[in-house]
């Protein structure tokens, strides 16, 4: 049957012409035979024929519908329905215009949005068969939902185990330092297995990737550098070759050159192999390689991760003491490189985008039906001559459609500039951290995006209009000299719920942009205590095999470099922590108070490590609420002590004073000193996500001394002019040590706040289209009211209404539409900026300021829109008006 | 017979053309005097539906179509009863006579 309607539908194609004609002769025959038969009962052949032409019944009117019967007729009339289509909007330019530019605008928006959030999540990186790249790790279910890393003897263990991947490779980066050169540099060294790149299916610019020998394990003393590093730092060496480079006093040979888009992991600048022998290949406490295979292809991602748990499983049966309460889990790479900023981005803003693309289809609706009711005359007409009401239909939607297509092509121009600024103002040292930044562009599947869109807008903004326009009212539209019109009150009604519903959706996205805007603003506020103009922060990493495994050195390392730091002239103090406030430096662990050391699993609290100099909170401005800050007396051989945040000690000693309290940190067993709770701070925002807030736990550096720390110079004049003498100090206390980072941290706080900061912009902006377009909106539903109640409006003047009075019905009229959107889209955006203030820190969903301000500004804008038509109103002349008639 | 009458009877029309093209080949003038003729008078079916019927039955594979000679020596188009079509008449005279049995029921239950 199916098939029976495929080929009568290609016969169809064939034949259309033969299939017209053949129609034709049938109806013809068909009056012919009737005559006979009538001529026969004796009639007079004249009176014959119109008899049988009366009975036959419109000609075309019967030609027609056996036409749409006729499967192939879709795709004919589709052709027709596009030519007449283009003729149509050839004919009304400003209609078309102002409908294919609304339209665009929106798609293009999307379109931009959809590159975007494409680059992230489908080709972050440019791998073959990214899709069967899994990263996997441990977890520790009972503290953290986050994945963790993985030990390097679990590592081995698993790649030994494992029977879902073809390959199974790791890698840790550190920040190593490069020597040789002028100044010490700091460089993320990736340490990779031999087979890392085999993993990723990534092959060198040139040279070649690290060789696997007999049992597994790489030539040591090799590196690959990435191209833009060898651009970078090395100008460009051709004679790289035969030259070694010198990373934390090891030298090493350079076998190959990677193009820049292997930018894996993200940030890294050279790859060197790691070994994993001797020692190392034993550590199966400390969790610090990451875990990176390839599926094999008949393994789905399910089967491996419940073969990962089975093998945890095991591994926490054998080595209970370091393996005890963990598992493991894996994920796809893509994933978890999107698991941070870039989900919740790509949500949000496809969400704004969407709106606006709704806000422009219901103005395209609106604006279609103005239209439609001006060819009212022609419809009527079309329809007396035999079109069905599915054919008109058909026909107003074809129209729709191509402005929509229309609209999608210039979009594709909004699309391109604005991913043009969207990238070209990220600054290049976050951009390498974004996998996937450098693969946003416009290709073709943002075309066919695009194309999409632009089928679904055309749809959605022609449906009703076609449908309502396809039943005309005949008889008051044929009527000579009537002013076609949509004019039926429930013309009137879709039209305004049209204009409503823009209304409201404006009001949802500029209240989200005002959210934003204000959240924004209120995390510049917070950071101004810190006079983050003046703070110049650095970092510093102490290699792990090297004489710094010695706790002592590491002490004597940050106590020097303090004390050359704090004599720097124009130096006011010399602070160093694990990582300042939004520096993206923030280690949590887990921590016990006495008395519940053996606490359940599940009610295991994480904090903020930190281990700061006793200086860091006067330096920084925080306040201390109760006991004391660190002295230098807290030393190696005294007390162990902590001070801790004021909301940790709200969570834990909510009846009593935390001072005197003692606290473990990291892990419970005996090797963990009991830490005496000594002082009580403010809290400190450390990332800007509200979320991923928690509660702090500081320790004195000297009881704590890091593998890396920040340093932080409290300038007194330009702190740009202490950066030479900074580097000299580090310098002085080891040579091979680099600084890195250097920078103020007015500059970290706008780095680590970039996505707000995007996210801020690019709601103003759609915040202000929305705006712009509900507005035009409101104005088109009003101006159309004017033109179509011109001949009451003159009857009004006559009978002695006031040029205000005028005013008043027309403008009350426009608001009361405005009133009735604002009361619909402000619940809805209260309830969107709830979902946002989630994440979002400075962001209160119901902040009394964005409610009233939100709806007053777009009343104003409303009011205006109304005002222009409602002025032209008063200027109505009622002779001219009522002549009209 | 009013336009709404002859969508309430559109399974049927379908029926009675199957029904009258059982016996021979027809041209569209002669299936409807046909129908006339079996129903006596009841069904008139008027060129409107007949055509858009004939062709929607020839799509779904019930009929063919040829050009042929009238009676008259008048060139017309005539319709005869696939295999198909044979099928259809008889899964649609039994269905109809499950249904006009049902409905004579309800009818005359009390």
């Amino acid at each position: 049957m199916i098939l029976h309607r495929l080929t009568s539908l290609l016969l169809n194609l064939v034949h259309s012409q033969r299939e017209e004609r053949e129609l034709d002769e049938e109806v013809r025959s068909h009056q012919l035979l009737l005559a006979d038969e009538k001529i026969r009962a004796g009639m007079s052949p004249q009176e014959a024929h119109r008899q049988a032409r009366l009975e036959l019944g419109g000609v075309e009117q019967v030609k027609e519908q056996v036409r749409e019967i006729r499967a192939g007729h879709l795709l004919e009339t589709l052709w027709q329905d596009v030519r007449f289509g283009l003729r149509m909007l050839r004919n009304s330019p400003g209609f078309t215009t102002a409908a294919v530019l609304t339209l665009a605008l929106g798609i293009g928006a999307n379109t931009a949005i959809f590159s975007i959030s494409d680059g992230f999540i489908r080709k972050p990186l440019p791998f073959p068969g990214l899709d069967r790249l899994v990263y996997f790790s441990e977890t520790e279910p009972a503290v953290t939902s986050e994945p963790i890393g993985i030990s390097p003897a679990n590592f081995l263990d698993w790649q030994s185990q494992a029977r879902s991947y073809d390959s199974v490779s790791a890698w840790s980066l550190d920040s190593v330092s490069l020597t040789g050169h002028d100044a010490p540099l700091k460089v993320e060294a990736a340490r990779v297995t031999p087979n890392f790149f085999t993993t990723l299916g990534a092959k060198p610019l040139w040279g070649r990737t690290f060789a696997a020998d007999h049992d597994g394990r790489g030539q040591d003393q090799e590196l690959i550098l990435t191209r833009g590093f060898w651009e970078r730092q090395l100008g460009s060496d051709p004679n790289i070759w035969s030259r070694s480079l010198r990373l934390n006093g090891r030298s090493y040979a350079v076998i190959g050159i990677m193009d820049q888009s292997v930018n894996f992991p993200p940030g890294v600048d050279v790859w060197v192999p790691m070994a994993l022998k001797d020692n190392e290949g034993f550590n199966r406490k400390d969790r610090y390689l990451r875990g990176i295979a390839r599926l094999r292809p008949d393994v789905s991602l399910r089967q491996a991760d419940s073969e990962s748990k089975t093998i945890a499983r095991r591994l926490s049966e054998s080595h209970p003491d370091t393996n005890g309460g963990w598992s493991a889990q894996v994920d796809t790479l893509t994933d978890w490189l999107n698991a941070h900023i870039t989900g919740p981005f790509v949500v949000l803003m496809s969400t704004v985008v969407a709106i606006v693309l709704l806000i422009a289809c219901a103005n395209v609706a609106n604006l279609q039906f103005v239209h439609a009711s001006a060819r009212q005359r022609e419809i009527a007409v079309r329809t007396t001559l035999g079109a069905g009401r599915w054919r008109l239909t058909r026909q107003m939607l074809t129209e729709s459609l191509m402005l929509g297509f229309a609209g999608a092509a210039a979009g594709m121009f909004i699309a391109r500039w604005s991913l043009h600024l969207f990238v070209g103002y990220m600054p290049a040292d976050i951009e390498r951290f974004v996998p996937g930044w450098d693969q946003i562009r416009l290709d073709t599947r943002a075309f066919l995006f695009a194309i999409g869109t632009a089928g679904v807008a055309g749809i959605l903004a022609g449906l009703v209009p076609a449908l309502r326009g396809s039943r005309p009212d005949l008889n008051a539209s044929l009527k000579e000299g009537a002013r076609g019109g949509l004019t039926g009150p429930s013309s009137h009604k879709y039209r305004d719920a049209l204009a409503i519903a823009q209304i409201a959706l404006a009001l949802v996205l500029l209240v989200g942009a005002g959210l934003m805007i204000k959240g924004f603003h209120a995390l510049q506020d917070m950071n101004r205590k810190y006079q983050p103009e003046t703070l110049l922060t650095m970092r510093v990493t102490l290699p792990y095999v090297s004489v710094y495994d010695d706790p002592q050195r590491r002490l004597a390392f940050y106590d020097r470099a303090l004390e050359h730091l704090g004599a720097i002239p124009g130096v006011r103090d010399a602070i160093t922590a694990k990582g300042f406030p939004f520096s993206g430096l923030r280690d949590d662990g887990p921590y016990w108070t006495e008395g519940h050391l053996e606490e359940s699993a599940s009610m295991q609290r994480v904090a903020v490590l930190q281990s700061i100099s006793p200086n860091y909170f006067q330096a920084l401005g925080v306040s201390l609420i109760e006991g004391r800050v660190f002295r230098d007396s807290d030393g190696p051989d005294a007390l162990p002590v902590a001070i801790i945040a004021r909301r940790l000690a709200r969570a834990e000693w909510p009846n009593s004073s935390a001072i005197g309290q003692r606290i473990k940190v990291n892990t419970r067993d005996a090797s963990s000193p009991w830490l005496t709770v000594v002082g009580v701070v403010e809290d400190v925002h450390y990332v800007w996500m509200d979320r991923a807030e928690g509660p702090a736990i500081y320790r004195p550096y000297r009881q704590s001394p890091q593998y890396y720390a920040a340093f932080a110079l409290r300038a007194k004049g330009d702190p740009a002019a202490i950066v030479p003498a900074a580097r000299a100090a580090i310098a002085a206390v080891d040579p091979e040590r680099p600084i890195f980072e250097v920078k103020t941290m007015a500059r970290i706080i706008s780095g680590s706040t970039l996505p707000m900061a995007y996210l801020a912009v690019m709601l103003a902006i759609a915040g202000g289209l929305a705006v712009l377009v509900a507005s035009m909106g409101v104005y088109g539903v009003i101006a159309f009211g004017v033109t179509e109640r011109t001949h009451e409006i003159g009857v009004r003047m006559v009978l002695g209404a006031n040029p205000f009075d005028t005013l008043q019905l027309i403008i009350r009229g426009g608001m009361l539409l405005t009133a009735a959107g604002i009361a619909i889209g402000l619940p809805c955006a209260l309830a969107l900026a709830r979902l946002s203030a989630y994440f979002l820190y400075g962001v209160r969903a119901n902040d009394p300021f964005i409610c009233i301000a939100s709806p007053a500004i777009l009343a104003g804008v409303a009011l205006f829109a109304c005002y222009i038509p409602a002025r032209r109103a008063t200027r109505v002349d009622p002779m001219v008006a009522l002549r009209h008639e | 017979m009013a336009p709404d009458q002859t969508n309430l009877l559109q399974g049927t029309l379908d029926m009675m053309i199957l029904k009258a093209l059982a016996l021979t080949e027809m041209h569209g003038l002669g299936i409807s005097r046909r129908i006339e003729q079996i129903t006596k008078g009841t069904f008139q079916v008027k060129p409107g539906s007949l055509f858009p019927a004939l062709h929607r039955m020839e799509e779904q594979g019930w009929l063919l179509s040829y050009w042929g000679e009238s009676e008259n020596n008048r060139r017309a188009k005539y319709y005869k009863l696939t295999g198909a079509g044979r099928r259809q008449l008889a899964a649609e005279t039994k269905r109809w006579g499950r249904i006009a049995l049902a409905i004579t029921r309800t009818l005359e239950a009390s």
